[in-house]
């Protein structure tokens, strides 16, 4: 027998699927890139995370809550992945490597960009989730699943390590 | 870097200098369906398949403690970390809906009422029952508290630089502490809080960290603190006697003691707080990152090792020498629970649906 999930898929029956990823896709593809850095990498994090949603789409409120779910696990697995790539040393590419992974950025971002960049994985998320997405402490522990302190203390090391090291470029 | 609003727009303008390519619902569905065969490859037979449901079944309505790690059905679907939710081998829901999280808070049974004080809502319950609403500032939501003589102090959940927004209460009068980082210290007789207030760098400030301390008659005197550490943030953490104890978490870690006449001095390493004592000082407990309460003996023997199974645990304060009080979550729902360390675990008030992003139920930190 088959998957109920998947047998929606095949017929049409996921109601409101469809729709909910064309109107949010594009915001999880921008998370996806500031987290990743790396468009292929970016795609894979989201189709990962709107495979998590199809899933559980009968299991989960409908609404603002079904973004959420998906940038919780879109998160997740972008700090999964790190952790895998790390391991492995290597980059996902869908071409051949003579093509840039990352997307240039003209002009004095670029230096602000290359730290925030160079953070570690759970510091930028937290900047990405609080600068980007504008999550209040309280949200960023819950989506991360760390403590408060955690939050406020990782922000605050991203940002003095931001801070010295412009600083010490300038 | 000057303003968290550069940061801001770097991240926003990248984000929108971003491609990828968009994907369809047939995409999903494919790579649906490849996730769902991996997971039933991966499961062990006919037998594994019925134990683990039955398993799960168990956990769900058993909200008991144990030593164990949490299991991904500890949890809603919404608040479920990584990818869990999907990774169930079974086609049924394996999720409590939120009638089912707030009957598992509730089937906990209910004992006595906490003998430590805790926020409930607006009010301030005392452990002798009585309850204080608590002055609050519009859209400010409170993070942690403690009692003082003449009132409360608490640190808010506004967010900035990695600081957070601090009040005082005084005989009902409510003032906002500008550039202090969470609640003020209290000393163990309540008569006096402290404080410290330092440059927040993102704000463009310029100015010498200065240690702040008030009486109950509000009579304050105040010490300025040369520092050029890079990490300005300083808190203040509690009073040992007539000495305030202040401190940076890193960069570097420092922890300092005045009197605010002398000059301050810096403490060694071995003063820094590892646990948090009982009562009476006999044990100790420390919440590890994946939410177990070990306690010791004040030379180190383990004692008791807990892990309350409603919810990721992160408030939680000695009661008793013998029990801990801790916020319980599911879902969108809470209560205060106690623990003891027997592991018998008793519900100490109504389970309430908290506040969005916030927490209805805050346990007093202690001084």
């Amino acid at each position: 027998m088959r998957d109920r999930a998947v047998e929606d898929s095949a017929t049409g029956r996921a109601p409101g699927f469809e729709t909910w990823l064309a109107s949010e896709q594009p915001r999880l593809i921008r998370i996806a890139n500031l987290l990743a850095d790396d468009p292929h990498t970016a795609a894979d994090l989201v189709q990962s995370a709107a495979t998590s949603v199809y899933l559980a789409w009968d299991r989960i409120d409908h609404g603002e809550p079904v973004f959420a779910y998906a940038r919780k696990v879109l998160v997740n697995e972008y700090r999964s992945w790190w952790r895998r790539a790390w391991r492995r040393r290597e980059t996902s590419t869908a071409e051949p490597p003579d093509s840039p992974a990352t997307v240039p950025v003209a002009g004095p971002d670029e230096d602000l960009w290359a730290l925030i960049v160079s953070l570690p994985p759970r510091q930028r998320s937290v900047i990405v989730l609080r600068y980007y997405e504008h999550l209040t402490e309280a949200e960023i522990a819950e989506v991360l699943g760390i403590a408060r302190g955690t939050v406020k203390s990782q922000a605050s090391r991203a940002l003095t390590s931001l801070r010295v090291r412009l600083e010490a470029a300038e | 870097m000057s303003t968290e609003h550069e940061l801001e727009a770097a991240l926003r303008r990248r984000a929108d200098s971003s491609e990828s390519r968009p994907l369809d619902v047939a995409q999903v569905g494919a790579r649906a369906e490849s996730r769902v065969r991996r997971r039933r490859t991966a499961m062990v037979g006919a037998v594994g398949a019925l134990v683990v449901p039955g398993l799960i079944g168990v956990a769900l309505v058993q909200p008991w403690t144990d030593d164990r790690p949490p299991t991904a059905t500890d949890s809603g679907p919404i608040s479920a970390p990584e990818q869990k939710v999907a990774e169930e081998p079974s086609a049924e829901p394996t999720k409590p809906t939120a009638d089912k999280q707030r009957q598992l808070l509730e089937s906990v049974p209910l004992g006595e009422p906490a003998k430590i004080g805790y926020l409930d809502g607006e009010t301030f319950r005392y452990p002798d029952g009585t309850g204080e609403v608590v002055p609050v500032a519009d859209r400010i939501h409170i993070y942690r508290i403690r009692t003082w003589n003449r009132g409360f102090v608490y640190g808010d959940d506004r967010f900035f630089e990695g600081t957070n927004g601090s009040w005082v209460v005084s005989d009902g009068r409510l003032e906002a502490l500008d550039n202090a980082n969470g609640p003020a210290a209290v000393s163990e007789d309540g008569s006096r809080i402290g404080w410290v207030t330092f440059a927040i760098p993102e704000a463009n400030q310029r100015f010498e960290p200065v240690i702040h301390e008030r009486d109950a008659e509000g009579r304050e005197r105040t010490q300025q603190f040369n520092d050029d550490a890079a990490n300005p943030i300083l808190n203040a953490y509690g009073f040992e006697g007539d000495r305030l104890i202040f401190g940076r978490a890193f960069a570097p870690s420092q922890t300092f003691a005045t009197d605010l006449e002398s000059i301050p001095v810096e403490l060694s390493e071995e003063h820094a707080e590892t646990g948090r004592d009982s009562p009476s000082g006999r044990f100790t407990a420390s919440l590890s990152n994946d939410g177990l309460i070990e306690v010791r003996t004040a030379a180190g023997a383990e004692v008791a090792r807990l892990r309350p199974r409603q919810g990721r645990i992160y408030e939680w304060e000695w009661e008793s020498d013998d029990s801990i009080i801790f916020r319980g979550t599911k879902g969108s729902w809470e209560a205060l629970f106690r623990i003891t360390l027997k592991k018998e675990i008793t519900r100490v008030t109504p389970v309430v649906e908290s506040p969005r992003a916030s927490m209805h139920y805050i346990i007093e930190s202690p001084r």
